[in-house]
């Protein structure tokens, strides 16, 4: 064995960041199968084009539902034993299946779930008037922009190696652009990228994000986002995210460019131990809110008002353990809540474990909970 | 009746033609929802492909007209189990502040959350709770076939709240058991093949980065294919190692296999073609980790108010340079 010089070192532009603008996007809607390989995140446009996050192949899908049957008042949704529905219906038992994201079409209002078979398989399904539908993604109008795909450049390509698989955590359209929150299979590490939509080449910003953890103490670079929304907090819009173990924080969109490296507002600390599993924003009398489901909390409800008065950062630790920190938040009597989707202004649906096992999709009415 | 198989999976099933002109449907015995799925006639049969494949061992009816015409079972196929091929890191010693465990198995694993099947226990035999942090999606490759897991990031740090309330997840001295669950399914439906079951030890923690100008290499001779060793200092992350490290001469890539070697503290390198005299570097992307996650530049575990673990490090490459002569 012989040891050999240690000569140089050269840098190249972020490996991340370049597997992300390296993108293969068709700039309008294409007719047919989409190969979708997998279905991790949902999410609709104003005008009813759902974006899928397949994590498999790194890719974002924008599908044409022709789902426009807008217009009536929509009944609340009460589907009882939902998984075991879902089961019956593609011939297998409940333990075969897993639903892996919720959304609900904003014109038809028709509840839209992707759910994974045992064997890998995508299936998205429909839920209308109790009565449970397949959506034949076999012929539709789709676009797509791919996310990670590996390029050309790096030699780990070049040898034919596996890149990063990206776990595609959350997604969400806002005024022109899908984001998508992920993270890497391979070093720790985690990522948010946006793009324009209708899809364009070249046109993906991905920034590194960092927070200040206060249940951790310091400052953050890697942890993955589990959920997110996006709202206009004073005047600004803002993706307001958390992250496993909790902290919620705000990073302004204007500032997601690439190779930009944002740092976080984190505006509370709501507890460890816990992962959060799904964010959105409802509104009861003139004033908004956010509701988050967690995994060993109970649903919050957090006003938009507090957020926005809130103009400082969490930066010292929270010493006490499950010690929570920042604007306040009310505990609503709703536990073991998995998915939340907003079905009018009034009114969202929860994908909820009950006390007695059974797993229920109902409704919940903002004058009731908030 | 006949069943038509694809890649393992029961995919459709075709029965000679009923007389009859009215629609047939498949449902689970004991249940009343038609299963969704496609009919199709084929010459005097009908087939019908579920949107998802049959299950072993479930059994199925045929109903015409609210009548079961028929019943089906569909009887596995005889083939290999699928089973545990590997984990990593594969030494019986790990560090204390170990990051990540990587599950290898033989074949695609089901969409199921690992948790549940995936248990640590003491050397009392107690089982440790929140070892590994929860995520979803989980993280799998492409073939679905390796599983990284993470011990809890908030646990290593030494410091931070779940480190404090919690303690790290491994300790110094101790012994673990690893065990993953034979009721663990694969993608076709069916468990493991036996249960997976394996002791290590924690041993002192990593709190160094991996330093590079302290490996070795053999150096290959001109005109043949002799493999380059490269041997690190230390144990490297299983998943990393053959993705950061490629081998050039200039600007020219030098095509090869690589392995990882035992206890997956040195690589080897066998190219494609003869080497010639000339000078070579190998590349090593600053991205990989040692077992605690320290890559080549950032310790994962750094003390607060430094600097410098506020700063982001973009990825980069090092270059060592090596002759063959002639």
């Amino acid at each position: 064995m012989k040891q050999v010089s240690f000569l140089l070192v050269c840098f190249l532009s972020p490996l991340i960041a370049s597997a992300f603008s390296h993108v293969d996007r068709a700039a309008s809607f294409e007719y047919g199968d989409p190969g979708i390989k997998s279905m991790h995140a949902l999410a609709f446009s104003p005008d009813g084009v759902l974006f899928i996050g397949d994590s498999k192949s790194a890719t974002i899908f924008a599908i044409q539902t022709e789902d426009v049957s807008a217009g009536k008042e929509v009944e609340d949704i009460e589907v009882n034993k939902v998984d075991e529905l879902i089961a019956d219906a593609l011939g297998t038992e409940v333990e075969n299946i897993t639903i892996q994201d919720m959304a609900i079409h904003p014109l038809s209002k028709r509840v839209y779930l992707a759910v994974h078979h045992v064997d890998g398989t995508p299936v998205l399904l429909t839920i209308q008037k109790g009565r449970l539908d397949v959506v034949n993604l076999s012929s539709v109008n789709y676009s797509k922009a791919a996310l990670g795909s590996p390029v050309e450049e790096s030699a780990t390509d070049r040898r034919g190696r596996s890149l990063r698989q990206w776990a595609i955590s959350d997604l969400e359209y806002f005024d022109g652009r899908v984001l998508v929150s992920g993270l890497s299979n391979k070093e720790f590490s985690s990522s948010v990228t946006m793009m324009s939509y209708p899809f364009k080449e070249n046109d993906q910003e991905l920034a590194s994000l960092e927070i200040w953890h206060a249940a951790h103490g310091q400052f953050e670079t890697h942890s993955p986002i589990k959920t997110f929304t996006t709202a206009i907090i004073n005047s600004e819009p803002q993706v307001v995210a958390s992250y496993t173990c909790t902290p919620l924080v705000l990073f302004p969109l204007s500032m997601m460019k690439s190779g930009a490296h944002v740092k976080g507002r984190t505006v509370a600390e709501l507890g460890n131990r816990n992962t959060p599993l799904d964010i959105i924003s409802m509104e009861k009398g003139g004033e908004s809110y956010l509701l988050m489901a967690n995994t060993s909390r109970a649903l919050m409800k957090i006003s938009y008002q507090a957020l926005e008065s809130f103009d400082g950062s969490l930066t010292e630790p929270v010493t006490e353990n499950s010690g929570t920190a920042g604007i306040d938040f009310i505990n609503l009597p709703l536990v073991n809540v998995l998915q939340l989707a907003k079905l009018d202004d009034k009114r969202f649906v929860m994908l909820q474990r009950r006390s007695n096992g059974d797993l229920d999709l109902h409704t919940g009415s903002a004058d009731r909970w908030l | 009746m006949e069943v038509l198989w694809k890649g393992g999976k029961a995919i459709t099933v075709c029965f000679d033609a009923f007389e009859t002109h009215s629609p047939l449907e498949v449902i689970l015995l004991g249940k009343q929802t038609s299963i969704f799925g496609n009919w199709e006639q084929k010459n005097d049969q009908w087939c019908f492909t579920p949107v998802v494949s049959f299950t072993e061992a479930l059994q199925y009816g045929i109903v015409r007209e609210g009548v079961i015409v028929d019943t089906l079972v569909i009887e596995g196929q005889t083939r290999e189990k699928t089973r545990v091929v590997a984990t990593y890191p594969s030494a019986d010693t790990v560090p204390e502040n170990l990051l990540k465990v990587h599950l290898l198995f033989s074949a695609p694993m089901g969409e199921q959350y690992s948790e549940g099947f995936i248990t640590v226990t003491n050397a009392d035999g107690d089982t440790l709770s929140k070892t590994f942090l929860p995520l979803q999606p989980e993280l799998w490759n492409v073939t679905h076939d390796h599983l990284t897991l993470w011990l809890d990031p908030g646990r290593i740090k030494r410091g931070l709240g779940p480190n404090l309330w919690l303690g790290q997840p491994l300790n110094k001295g101790q012994t673990y058991h690893l065990t993953i669950s034979a009721e663990w399914k694969d993608r076709q439906g069916r468990p493991l093949e036996t249960e997976y079951r394996r002791t290590f030890v924690a041993g002192d923690a990593d709190r160094q980065k991996p330093d590079p100008s302290g490996w070795q290499f053999s150096i290959p001779v001109a005109g043949t294919k002799d493999p380059l060793h490269i041997h690190f200092n230390e144990v490297m992350d299983f998943s990393l190692i053959s993705d950061c490290i490629s081998v050039w001469q200039g600007q020219r890539f030098i095509p090869g296999d690589f392995r990882i070697g035992k206890g997956e503290s040195s690589i080897t390198f066998y190219p494609v073609n003869d080497w010639a005299p000339g000078r070579y570097q190998i590349s090593i992307e600053t991205r990989l980790e040692d077992l605690a996650g320290n890559n080549l530049i950032r310790l994962f575990d750094v003390d607060v108010g430094d600097i410098d673990s506020h700063s982001v490090t973009e990825d980069q490459i090092i270059e060592m340079e090596f002759e063959i002569g002639k």
